[in-house]
């Protein structure tokens, strides 16, 4: 079977998993398991040795990079599919001396792994931190204005300061942090998993996730809600940021309901 | 060498690279080098040796100059795996690149029996094993397994690039190269 210009692949990668990440990934594992089917190393020919353009397959893969959120989907794409088929040569030629020829399929999943990670959470912020800039001065102008129209009238400023402060964005309360690659420091994350665990055991007010802007739905519900916390610093600022919007009250069940 | 050894070396290389090795004959490649096949077969043998030659310059060419630049510029053990493809995507951006001989040699020859296919998987191989020498050197535990998640980035962002030029692939082979290096340290 022309297993990469096979239907039966793309049938296969589309139930494999929930979310488009885990197709992508499956993609080594079904041709893994293909591959150790009995006498399957007969009939492969030359696919994987002189591989042609499998088109279908690789706007599959596109349209699942896309959903995941790639910057550049076409390419991710391009890159597991090449990948993969590496991966296939690689543990077809796997000899008795090479233990990493045998586990080629894990090395290459590794290494997707982390190309989709590089092309949807890092880079992401790094498009975006122009915005977090236009953001910041924007906030600067309302609180200069705020100062101002506070020598004019008193009171009114005051009400007028809290409305600005409860629409502000919640990009421009995030600080733009330098670096993208490092990993969060082991203090601030186990801070945030205090944090989220503290939350569990009080009568919290979630935000709700629809209303938050795109960017920070995912690391809403994956940190906050799920309780995953990822170790990468700039998810992890935007995530205490949210907690700080989340209202709890940590009166034990009784003693609220004796005092109202 | 002779200079027009070289010219026809260039040459072919550019021509293999740029329309592919078997759609490239010899009449196309003296034509554009200005000289003549007997020339050309006063220096190489037939096509086959003339491509084996094609493969094994523009392979050491590269490692020449990355063993250079790693070698300056690093200093401690563990800095040249973290480097590597801070080169490598130097050398794949800059305007001469026109890819890597051994990726579009094996795919055009894939007879396992061929001298050609048998050096361009041998060189693939010998870069692994390079990659595994600095991974060993930065005493990452899994040596091996490193070197091959690595050389599957690298194999498939260059392929993703000759595919579209400057598509970007290499960069984010970069910094998932990046993560997979960081993780490997830290085990």
């Amino acid at each position: 079977m022309d297993i990469l210009n096979s239907n039966w692949l793309i049938k296969m990668l589309e139930k494999s998993s929930q979310t488009p990440d885990g197709r992508l990934l499956s993609l080594f594992d079904i041709l893994e398991d293909w591959l150790e089917a009995p006498n399957m190393r007969e009939q492969i020919g030359e696919q994987f040795s002189k591989p042609k353009h499998a088109r279908q397959l690789q706007d599959y893969l596109t349209i699942e990079a896309a959903k995941a959120g790639a910057a550049m989907p076409e390419v991710l794409a391009n890159q597991l599919y090449f990948m993969a088929i590496s991966a296939t040569q690689e543990r077809l030629q796997a000899n008795i001396h090479e233990a990493s020829g045998h586990a080629a399929f894990n090395h290459a999943k590794s290494a997707a792994n982390a190309l989709i990670f590089a092309q949807t959470k890092k880079e992401f912020y790094i498009a975006k931190s122009s915005a977090y800039a236009i953001a910041a001065s924007f906030l600067g102008i309302l609180v200069v204005a705020g100062t101002l129209y506070i020598n004019q009238n008193m009171s009114q400023a005051a009400e007028k300061k809290l409305a600005f402060a409860s629409a502000m964005p919640i990009q421009a309360a995030i600080p733009q942090l330098v670096s993208s690659d490092s990993m969060a420091d082991p203090q601030q994350t186990a801070a945030l998993m205090a944090q989220i665990e503290l939350m569990r055991h009080g009568n919290c007010q979630l935000i709700e996730a629809i209303q938050l802007p795109d960017q920070y739905k995912g690391i809403y519900l994956n940190m906050v809600v799920n309780g995953q916390v990822s170790t990468d610093p700039r998810e992890q600022q935007i995530a205490m940021e949210l907690l700080k919007k989340t209202r709890c009250n940590y009166t034990p069940m009784l003693m609220a309901n004796s005092t109202g | 060498m002779s200079v027009l050894r070289e010219k026809i070396l260039n040459t072919a290389t550019n021509l293999f690279q740029t329309q592919g090795i078997n759609s490239t004959g010899v009449d196309n490649i003296v034509a554009v080098a200005g000289t003549t096949k007997m020339t050309l077969y006063k220096y190489f043998h037939s096509k086959e040796a003339l491509i084996l030659e094609v493969l094994q310059k523009g392979q050491s060419d590269f490692q020449t100059w990355l063993d250079e630049k790693l070698n300056s510029n690093s200093k401690k053990p563990s800095d040249k795996i973290q480097q590597l493809f801070d080169y490598v995507e130097e050398w794949v951006n800059s305007p001469e690149f026109i890819g890597v001989g051994f990726i579009k040699a094996s795919a055009e020859f894939p007879n396992e029996e061929n001298p050609i296919h048998q050096l361009s998987s041998q060189q693939s191989r010998e870069f692994r094993l390079f990659i595994g020498r600095l991974a060993a050197e930065a005493k990452i535990k899994d040596a091996d397994g490193l070197a091959l998640q690595l050389s599957l980035l690298f194999e498939g962002a260059v392929q993703a690039e000759q595919m579209k030029r400057g598509s970007g692939a290499i960069k984010y082979a970069k910094k998932a190269a990046k993560i997979l290096i960081d993780g490997a340290i830290k085990s």
